[in-house]
């Protein structure tokens, strides 16, 4: 009897099923397109061509009893657009000014139900102090150098990397508790 | 088994294990430099129980949490990523070649899949690009069926559009077509995103020398990004007496914004992923 196939999009890129690159780029492609637009400005179109070749690449590292295929790939997104803005701050002359790439207005749709780890994560950063929540807005969603952070907030550099650190391990947290089956207890 | 935390970590020295803490944040919201990424590999070696990939997992998953609305990804840019995995993919020759059934009319009673082979080398060298190829797989239907299937879908979809074949000369060059003269329509519609086409005149071919092939130029996407719906043959049977008449349903792989020109080429089996339309039959353009 043949095996049944592959539930999960990315494990059917891994397998090889063309078509399943296409269904990918038309699953994820509003979340890639959001986060690059957020995180790579005008190079968005590149920086999406990028993330989906290495999401390509990526597939067969995808273990659904880890996290959910949303934010697989989210986080390999995340890893290519930090790369990038990594590259090009390196470039001489390069400015690195968010709010210069703030995206303009475009169509949109609402996000619903992204991820359940999304909600725990959510539940979990909630948990933080005012400071720690915004410190961690900063680096996550504006992406921010920690250095930026101390400049922009007035707090010392050690106590940004502080508050990053401990809200992603509370984030961690939350997800493996989620993995394992447990209520989130914060 | 935690599977953020696979194993019990042996624990590092405490200096060690804040430089790893550290090394993960930074990995996961600013990115490390060669020598830190070395360095984190280093010190993850020591400490195997500490997931690679945790922060930067519960990273994304922070941004997911407050990530809002989704913008659209436009059309255009989803076609030109498509084309770019499919060239990363190329010359590794990971992806396996695509397995897929022509549209070939149902009275031959054929079921056959045509893996389409050289694929790969022609997506690197062309210039011009199509997307969207990857056709439904058909159960037989009779051309009878689809001819009555044809003039329900015409009348029963209100944004439907009937285009008259004509010929598809070089636009150029003017020179005319291989095949000139063949007649009928396309049957489209926008909103249902499929359609059929009728073709009288077309030659009967040997799929195992060659193929037609419908392209659609979708005003969204542009001329150079052609969609394929449809790879088709004419049988001999088709030809009863007169010349060879079949309906062939379009259905695009790809999401077509506005179907704005339909052309069959002759192609060699299979189809292919890019044409040079060297070889032109005809042409429908949709003027409304």
């Amino acid at each position: 009897m043949p095996a049944d196939p592959p539930t999960f999009v990315l494990q059917r890129v891994a397998a090889g099923d063309q078509a399943a690159v296409q269904e990918c780029i038309t699953r994820y492609g509003d979340l890639v397109w959001s986060l690059a637009r957020r995180m790579a400005g005008r190079d968005a179109d590149d920086a999406v061509q990028e993330i989906f070749i290495d999401l390509w690449r990526s597939a067969g590292r995808f273990d659904p009893a880890v996290a959910s295929e949303t934010t697989f790939v989210a986080m390999i997104a995340r890893r290519r657009l930090i790369d990038r803005r990594r590259r090009e701050s390196r470039r001489p002359g390069a400015v690195l000014s968010l709010d210069a790439e703030v995206p303009v207005a475009a169509p949109a749709r609402e996000t619903i139900d992204l991820s359940a780890e999304a909600a725990a994560a959510r539940t979990a950063i909630s948990t933080l102090s005012e400071d720690q929540q915004r410190v961690l807005g900063l680096s996550i969603q504006r992406g921010l150098a920690h250095e930026q952070i101390a400049r922009a907030t007035g707090l010392p550099l050690g106590t940004v990397k502080t508050h990053i650190r401990r809200g992603l391990i509370k984030v961690r947290e939350a997800l493996e508790a989620q993995a394992a089956g447990q209520e989130v207890r914060l | 088994m935690n599977p953020l935390h696979p194993t019990n970590p042996v624990p590092p020295s405490d200096g060690a294990e804040e430089r790893l803490l550290d090394l993960l944040t930074a990995q996961a919201t600013c990115g490390l430099s060669p020598e830190e990424s070395a360095e984190l590999h280093r010190l993850l070696a020591e400490a195997p129980g500490e997931g690679a990939d945790a922060f930067e997992l519960a990273a994304a998953a922070a941004d997911l949490a407050f990530i809002g609305t989704l913008e659209v990804m436009p059309g255009a840019i989803a076609a030109r990523t498509l084309d770019a995995v499919r060239a990363a993919a190329a010359p590794e020759g990971v992806a396996a070649p695509l397995q897929m059934r022509a549209f070939g009319p149902a009275s031959a009673g054929r079921s056959r899949r045509w893996a389409v082979a050289g694929w790969v080398a022609a997506a690197a060298c062309l210039a011009i690009a199509f997307v969207g190829w990857w056709p439904t797989i058909h159960r037989p239907v009779s051309q009878a069926d689809l001819a009555s299937r044809a003039e329900a879908f015409a009348k029963s979809t209100p944004d439907v559009v009937r285009l008259a074949w004509g010929d598809f000369n070089d636009i150029a060059t003017k020179a005319p077509p291989e095949v000139p003269g063949v007649k009928g329509e396309v049957i489209w519609s926008d909103s249902e995103q499929k359609g059929y086409m009728k073709l009288t005149g077309l030659p009967v071919n040997d799929p195992r020398r060659e193929q037609y092939q419908l392209w659609i130029v979708d005003a969204e996407r542009g001329l150079q990004q052609r969609i394929s719906g449809a790879i088709f043959d004419v049988p001999a049977g088709s030809a009863s007496g007169g010349p060879a008449t079949v309906v062939v349903p379009i259905e695009p792989g790809l999401h077509v914004g506005k179907a704005q020109l339909f052309a069959v080429t002759i192609e060699k089996p299979g189809g292919v992923w890019v044409s040079d339309m060297s070889r032109r039959a005809c042409l429908a353009a949709n003027t409304q």
